[in-house]
């Protein structure tokens, strides 16, 4: 399922994001920070609940479980969240493309 | 240190056990209404409250998922799981954005209202034994009920309330309050019910019968008045 009615949110886009390469949920929060110069501060229930909703559509899946030593859990997107990621992406192009048009007189 | 507090404000309860630690006291375990404290550094933790993720526990993912984080599951209570971090790993906050904390108070408000709607059952079962029992502990037992549906009610109203801010918040829109209805009208048919319900008549279906006029009939009043003022 690659597709959802509704736009992701901000934070759903950037976890994804985040998510591009093998990521751990602090290594998350920190990197949807840096990006947003800390504007956007992940709480950690949003994102524990993120991840498993994401988890569920198979947007995302677990990256590694080392279950010998104790090794964060690493989260990655899939074909499937990058399809869903590349389509949000285009829309917001298109927005930003059309916004433009406001500076029309 | 043993200290007693009784709330189900979650957020209230959050921010008492931050004052705490800010005082040098960090909660180290509950057990129904009792907190244990041990002393810490001033402001060593930042407490926080959230609702199981299981029903009345919290699953193995999301344990793992606090310790990855540095955050330390302190006690599990029932609905409730308290957590703390250390201040100087950075500001401590559970949900971030608008549409987190609203799924949030909407999973707590189903909760309440689930518990209050079999509140609601042993009430009534409470008041048929009462009335065929015709004993004042019984009795004494409906009233502890019908108190604690009177809280229920309360905190289901004040979590309305957060959602619908939260909501403004979202949408831009200020929703007018839809409902008027004054909550001493509910609690005054639920004395109603109570007298209707004792088949005897007894000084206490007079005295309680008595009570319920009274609360119906303010609880129309204070109706009319916000209807009026609305």
């Amino acid at each position: 399922m690659a597709n959802i009615e509704t736009p992701l949110t901000e934070a759903f886009y950037y976890i994804m994001l985040a998510l591009r390469k093998p990521n751990y949920g602090y290594g998350i929060t920190q990197e949807v920070s840096d990006l947003t110069g800390g504007r956007v501060q992940l709480g950690a229930g949003t994102l524990y609940g993120a991840l498993q909703t994401l988890e569920k559509r198979k947007w995302i899946e677990i990256y590694s479980e080392d279950k010998s030593s104790r090794k964060k859990k690493e989260y990655i997107i899939t074909d499937l969240g990058r399809e869903a990621f590349e389509k949000e992406r285009q829309r917001l192009e298109e927005l930003v493309n059309n916004g433009k048009l406001m500076e029309e007189k | 240190m043993i200290k007693f507090m009784m709330t189900f404000d979650k957020d209230k309860e959050a921010r008492w056990l931050t004052e705490k630690a800010n005082e040098g006291w960090a909660m180290k375990r509950f057990f129904a209404g009792f907190y244990t404290f041990e002393e810490c550094e001033k402001g060593k933790y930042q407490y926080q409250v959230d609702f199981c993720d299981k029903v009345l526990r919290v699953s193995k993912d999301y344990r793992e998922f606090m310790a990855d984080n540095d955050i330390e599951i302190v006690q599990q209570w029932g609905f409730w799981v308290i957590l703390r971090k250390l201040s100087s790993a950075g500001e401590f906050e559970l949900y971030s954005d608008v549409d987190s904390q609203i799924a949030h108070y909407k999973r707590v408000l189903r909760m309440f209202q689930g518990v209050t709607l079999l509140e609601f059952l042993v009430l009534l079962y409470e008041v048929y034994a009462a009335s065929t029992l015709h004993a004042v502990f019984a009795w004494a037992a409906v009233f502890a009920i019908m108190a604690l549906i009177v809280v229920f009610i309360n905190v289901i109203s004040n979590t309305n309330n957060i959602i619908q801010k939260l909501n403004e918040r979202k949408t831009g829109i200020v929703e007018t309050k839809k409902t008027n209805l004054s909550p001493v009208l509910a609690v005054g048919f639920m004395f109603n019910a109570c007298a209707v319900c004792m088949d005897k008549s007894s000084i206490f279906k007079m005295i309680i019968q008595i009570i319920a006029i009274i609360l119906l009939l303010s609880g129309t009043i204070l109706t009319c008045k916000r209807v009026k003022n609305a």
